[in-house]
């Protein structure tokens, strides 16, 4: 907190000239959007690791079960981090947003553990390596859907490209396909999250 | 020559109805959380929202929760309009031609 002698007297006095009081509102309420690049960044980060060790574990560089953890204990972590920083951003805050907030991060998880549910239902007859596409494309989906409800052209053409990615990766050979979803979807999501860090 | 509204129009008080502006309808935010977003001190927040309340712009309200005081403060819908109509009265101001009702000095 700024340790700010209380000069009401100058608080008191009106902004310098109407361009100064629309720049002291633009920064007070910039101030207050969630740090939506955090979540990319984080997320881009995490899925290039996943892909990377699915890439190494087909060149046998290590075991694929060395694979499965990385990508179990990455995935644990990284839900944790993003519950942290999504219920720090409401804090003090209560009203619908903080209920459409808790909402909307329970319908990733349930999303996310539907399509697990059904990939594992249809394990035997689909390719293993072929998951992560799977929520890889329901990803896509969410964030298209976040562009579309939040007006922003950046999430939306984010979730284009992530489904892109997914089908792509999808039609691509192994090992290439797991290099394919890693630098891809990760990239696609790291080069999100540094626009929208542009665009603050 | 557009009336600048003087409720808000003074620094500490256009930030505070700013960031509550900033918030979805029907959200409210914490004392202290406004007083951390802001960096000002608790006597000094209290005496502009109060300034504010009086106006009818913010609504206070105090309550419990587990047993802990907590107040909450929101913008009235009054204040919602009164912010709106500040923010289009300094558009008019720097852009004058963009205001039909203006006429350009």
């Amino acid at each position: 907190m700024q340790n700010r002698e209380p000069h009401t007297d100058v608080e008191d006095q009106p902004p310098a000239s109407p361009a100064d009081a629309l720049a002291i509102i633009q920064r007070e309420q910039a101030r207050q959007e969630p740090h939506y690049s955090r979540y990319f960044l984080l997320w881009g980060v995490v899925w290039l690791l996943i892909g990377l060790a699915w890439f190494g574990a087909q060149f046998g560089y290590w075991t694929a079960a060395s694979a499965v953890v990385a990508t179990l204990v990455l995935v644990v972590v990284a839900t944790a981090l993003t519950a942290v920083i999504g219920v720090r951003t409401g804090r003090g805050i209560e009203g619908p947003s903080a209920r459409s907030g808790i909402m909307f991060g329970l319908g990733w998880l349930v999303a996310m553990l539907g399509t697990g549910a059904i990939a594992t239902a249809f394990s035997s007859g689909i390719q293993v390596s072929a998951f992560p596409v799977l929520f890889v494309f329901v990803a896509g989906v969410l964030y298209m859907a976040i562009g579309a409800l939040e007006h922003s052209r950046l999430d939306y053409a984010a979730g284009l490209a992530v489904q892109l990615i997914a089908v792509v990766t999808a039609f691509t050979p192994a090992p290439w396909n797991t290099l394919v979803m890693g630098i891809g979807g990760g990239g696609a999501l790291v080069i999100t999250g540094l626009l929208h860090r542009r665009h603050r | 020559m557009t009336e600048l509204d003087p409720v808000i129009h003074a620094q500490a008080r256009l930030r505070v109805t700013a960031t509550l502006a900033a918030l979805d309808d029907g959200d409210r935010m914490t004392f202290p959380r406004l007083q951390e977003l802001l960096g000002m001190t608790a006597g000094n927040l209290s005496t502009h929202l109060r300034k504010l309340e009086d106006a009818g712009y913010v609504a206070i309200t105090k309550t419990h929760q587990r047993r802990t005081p907590v107040t909450f403060v929101e913008l009235t819908r009054t204040g919602r309009r009164a912010f709106e109509d500040y923010t289009a009265a300094l558009r008019a101001l720097l852009d004058p031609a963009a205001d039909p009702s203006e006429v350009p000095s």
